[in-house]
C-alpha cells in the first residue's frame, strides 16, 4: 500500500518535471496543422519543418552559436578562477576558511537584479555592450562562488600529505595541483562545470540586458524573440527549444555518474 | 668542508608561540640508519619536514651531502620521504606511483621502466605493478611508498612512522625487511618513530627528543645502557625502569642509597661524596633484578608470563619493584633477590649520575 502511494507521488512528480518538456518535443515534430488542431493531436506526423524554418526565418543556428561559445568561455574561465581560488580556500587556516565559504555564500545570493545596473554602465564605458566578454565577464562573476565552492570543498577533503608528497618527488605547487589534486576532484570539478555550463547556457536576464543587437543575442533571448508584434510562432518555439534543451540533457547524461559522485561530495579515500 | 650525508645545525621553530623544536643539532654520516624517537607530539615530524623542506625553520642550517640547502625548495634537496599515510596518488597505479618521480624528473620511458622493475623486484611487488593503491593490502602499501621513495635513489631517505599503520605482526616483519633492504642499498635514512622497539632494532644512532629537545643521541646500545637523564631512562626498556627516591648517605666512605627502610650499597659513581645527604632516584633496570637468591626479601604479588621470561611485581618494604627474569617464583610468597649492578643507575635531579669504570 506504501509503496503505491510512493509510486503515485513519483509519477506526479516526473510527470510535471518532464511534462513541459515531453509536451514541446512532441509539438516540434508536428506539421503547421496539427499543432492547431482542437483536439490536441497526441501523435505527431514526425515533420521536420519546424527545425529547418526556424533555422531559415529565425536564425537559430546564430543563437545555438552564441550561447556555445559563451556556456563555454564562461565555463572553462569560471573552473579555471575556481581550481586555483578552491585551492588557496582549502589550504586556508580553519577561522579564516569558514568565514571566507560564509562571504561566498553570502555574495552568491545577492540577487541579480542589485548589480545589474552597475554592470551595464561599466560595460557600456569599456564598450563591451553586445560583446562576447561583455557577457562572459559577468557570468563568470556570478558563477564563481558556486565553483569555488564545490572545488574547495573537495580539495579540502584531500589529505596534504598527498600533495606534500608530490612537491617532494619533484613537482612545483602548480604541478601538483594540476597532477594530484585536480585528477582527485575530477567528480567535483565537473558538477561544478556542469552546473556553470547549465547557467550560461539558460541565463535569461542579463543576456537580455547586455545583448541587444540580434547576430550576438544567445538561445533564450533569442527564443524569446522569435515572438512578433502580431505572431507567436509555436511550432518553431517548441522546435528551437527542444534543440536549446537536447545537448544539456546529453551533457548530463553522459557525464551522470561523475556528476552522482560529485554531489554526494567525494568519497576518494584510497 | 663537510662531507657527511646530512648536517642540521641548530634547528629552531616555532608555531605560534609554541616552541616545537629548539635547538636541534646532529649529523648522519653516509648510510647511517639514524632514529630520531621521541612521544607524540615532540616535533619529529616537524623536523623532518624542515630537513625536506616542506616547513621553513626560524633559524639554523641543514646540509645534504656537503652541500648547504636551508633556503632550497624540496625538489632541489634530493630527499626522499615516506610518509604516516603513505600517500599514495590514488588515481594512479602502483607503476605510476614509483615511476612518478622519476618522470618529474624527466627521465626517458626506457630509463624509467627499468628502476620501477629493479625496485619492484627488490620489494617484492613486482605483480601488483597494475594495480590501484585501493586494491591493496595496508602492508603492500607500505612497500609501494617506500618503491616510491627508493627508485630514485635520493641522497638522503626520510621515513615518518612508516609501520605505525601495521598490526603488531606485519610491523614486526617490516621491520626486518626494513633493516635488510637499508644493508642492501645503504642509503643514510632518516626514520622518525616513537616506538622504542623500532629504534634499538633499527638503529644505527638513535636521537631522543622531548618536548623538541634533543635528550640524548648514542647508538641503541648507549642509550640503553648508559641513559643521560631520567627521561631517557625511562622512555627506553620495557618494562619501564624502577624508580626509587631516596637519599644517598656515606657510610665508611661507601655510597648507600636509602629509601624508607630500603638500604643498599652502590657501585662507586662520580663524585658521589658531593652528594652526601641529597635526594636522589635510584633506577633499577627490571632485567637487573636477579630472583632467587641474595640479601634482599620482598613478596611476590603478581606474575606475568611472557613465554620463555616473566615479569614478576614484587613489594619490597612498602615499595613496588617490577623485575624480568627467568628465575622461580609464586604469587604471595617471599622471594630472595639481588641486583645486577649494570642495571643500576642513579639521578641527581634529572642528570644521570655517570658511574666511574665507565670513563
Ligand atoms: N602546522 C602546524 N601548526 C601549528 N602547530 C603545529 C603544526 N604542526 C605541528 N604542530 C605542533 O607541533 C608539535 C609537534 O608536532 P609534530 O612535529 O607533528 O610531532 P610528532 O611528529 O613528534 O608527533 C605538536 O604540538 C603539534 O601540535
Ligand atoms: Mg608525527
Amino acid at each position: 500500500m506504501r509503496k503505491w502511494i510512493l509510486w503515485a507521488l513519483v509519477m506526479v512528480i516526473v510527470f510535471l518535471s518532464l511534462g513541459p518538456f515531453l509536451w514541446f518535443v512532441d509539438t516540434s515534430f508536428k506539421t503547421e496543422v496539427e499543432v492547431t488542431a482542437i483536439p490536441p493531436v497526441i501523435c505527431p506526423s514526425g515533420s521536420v519543418g519546424f527545425y529547418v524554418s526556424s533555422i531559415k526565418n529565425y536564425r537559430l543556428l546564430s543563437y545555438v552559436k552564441n550561447s556555445a561559445i559563451v556556456a563555454t568561455l564562461t565555463t572553462l574561465i569560471t573552473i579555471l578562477l575556481s581550481l586555483f581560488a578552491g585551492y588557496s580556500v582549502a589550504r586556508l587556516g580553519l577561522p579564516k576558511r569558514e568565514l571566507f565559504m560564509k562571504a561566498l555564500l553570502v555574495v552568491s545570493m545577492f540577487p541579480q537584479i542589485s548589480i545589474a545596473g552597475p554592470v551595464w554602465r561599466i560595460l557600456y564605458r569599456l564598450g563591451w555592450l553586445n560583446t562576447y566578454q561583455g557577457l562572459v565577464i559577468p557570468y563568470v562573476t556570478l558563477t564563481l562562488p558556486l565553483g569555488v565552492w564545490v572545488v574547495a570543498s573537495f580539495f579540502k577533503q584531500l589529505p596534504e600529505d598527498l600533495e606534500d608528497a608530490a612537491i617532494i618527488d619533484g613537482c612545483s605547487r602548480l604541478g601538483a595541483l594540476f597532477r594530484i589534486m585536480v585528477p582527485l576532484s575530477a567528480p567535483g570539478v565537473f558538477t561544478a562545470a556542469i552546473l556553470v555550463f547549465i547557467y550560461a547556457w539558460n541565463e535569461f536576464f542579463f543576456a537580455l540586458l547586455i545583448m541587444t543587437r540580434q547576430d550576438v543575442q544567445t538561445l533564450p533571448v533569442g527564443i524569446a524573440m522569435f515572438q512578433g508584434q502580431y505572431t507567436l510562432p509555436w511550432g518553431e518555439i517548441a522546435a528551437a527549444s527542444t534543440v536549446a534543451t537536447v545537448p544539456l540533457v546529453l551533457l548530463v547524461f553522459v557525464f551522470q555518474r561523475r556528476i552522482i559522485s560529485g554531489l554526494s561530495a567525494g568519497a576518494i579515500k584510497g | 668542508m663537510n662531507m657527511e650525508a646530512l648536517e642540521v645545525v641548530g634547528i629552531k621553530k616555532s608555531f605560534g608561540r609554541v616552541r616545537v623544536l629548539d635547538d636541534i643539532s646532529f649529523k648522519a654520516g653516509e648510510g647511517e640508519f639514524v632514529v630520531m624517537l621521541g612521544p607524540s607530539g615532540c616535533g619529529k615530524t616537524t623536523m623532518l619536514r624542515i630537513i625536506a623542506g616542506l616547513e621553513v625553520q626560524d633559524e639554523g642550517y641543514i646540509y645534504i651531502g656537503g652541500k648547504e640547502v636551508t633556503n632550497l625548495n624540496p625538489k632541489l634537496r634530493d630527499v626522499a620521504m615516506v610518509f604516516q599515510s603513505y600517500a599514495l596518488y590514488p588515481h594512479m597505479t602502483v607503476y605510476e606511483n614509483m615511476a612518478f618521480p622519476l618522470k618529474m624528473r624527466k627521465l626517458n620511458r626506457e630509463e624509467i621502466k627499468q628502476k620501477v622493475r629493479q625496485t619492484a623486484e627488490l620489494l617484492r611487488i613486482d605483480d601488483l605493478l597494475d594495480r590501484k593503491p585501493r586494491e591493496l593490502s595496508g602492508g603492500q602499501r607500505q612497500r609501494v611508498a617506500i618503491g616510491r621513495a627508493i627508485v630514485r635513489s635520493p641522497k638522503v631517505f626520510l621515513f615518518d612512522e612508516p609501520l605505525s599503520n601495521l598490526d603488531a605482526q606485519l610491523r614486526a616483519s617490516m621491520r626486518v625487511e626494513l633493516r635488510r633492504l637499508h644493508e642492501k642499498i645503504g642509503s643514510t635514512s632518516i626514520y622518525v618513530t616513537h616506538d622504542q622497539i623500532e629504534a634499538m632494532t633499527l638503529a644505527d644512532k638513535i636521537i631522543l627528543l622531548e618536548n623538541g629537545v634533543i635528550q640524548q643521541i648514542g647508538t641503541p646500545e648507549e642509550i640503553y645502557k648508559k641513559p643521560a637523564n631520567l627521561f631517557v631512562a625511562t622512555f627506553v626498556g620495557t618494562p619501564m625502569i624502577n624508580l626509587l627516591d631516596g637519599t644517598l648517605i656515606l657510610k665508611d666512605g661507601v655510597p648507600l642509597f636509602k629509601s624508607g627502610e630500603f638500604e643498599i650499597a652502590l657501585p662507586s659513581f662520580k663524585e658521589y661524596f658531593a652528594l652526601d645527604g641529597k635526594p636522589v632516584v635510584l633506577g633499577i633496570r627490571p632485567e637487573a633484578v636477579t630472583i632467587g637468591k641474595g640479601p634482599y626479601r620482598a613478596t611476590v604479588r603478581q606474575i606475568e608470563h611472557l613465554g620463555s621470561e616473566k615479569i614478576i611485581y614484587l613489594e619490597l618494604k612498602g615499595k613496588d619493584l617490577v623485575a624480568k627474569t627467568h628465575g622461580p617464583a609464586e604469587t604471595d610468597r617471599a622471594v630472595c633477590f639481588d641486583f645486577n649492578e649494570d642495571g643500576l643507575h642513579l639521578f641527581y635531579g634529572r642528570e644521570r649520575i655517570e658511574r666511574i669504570e665507565e670513563g
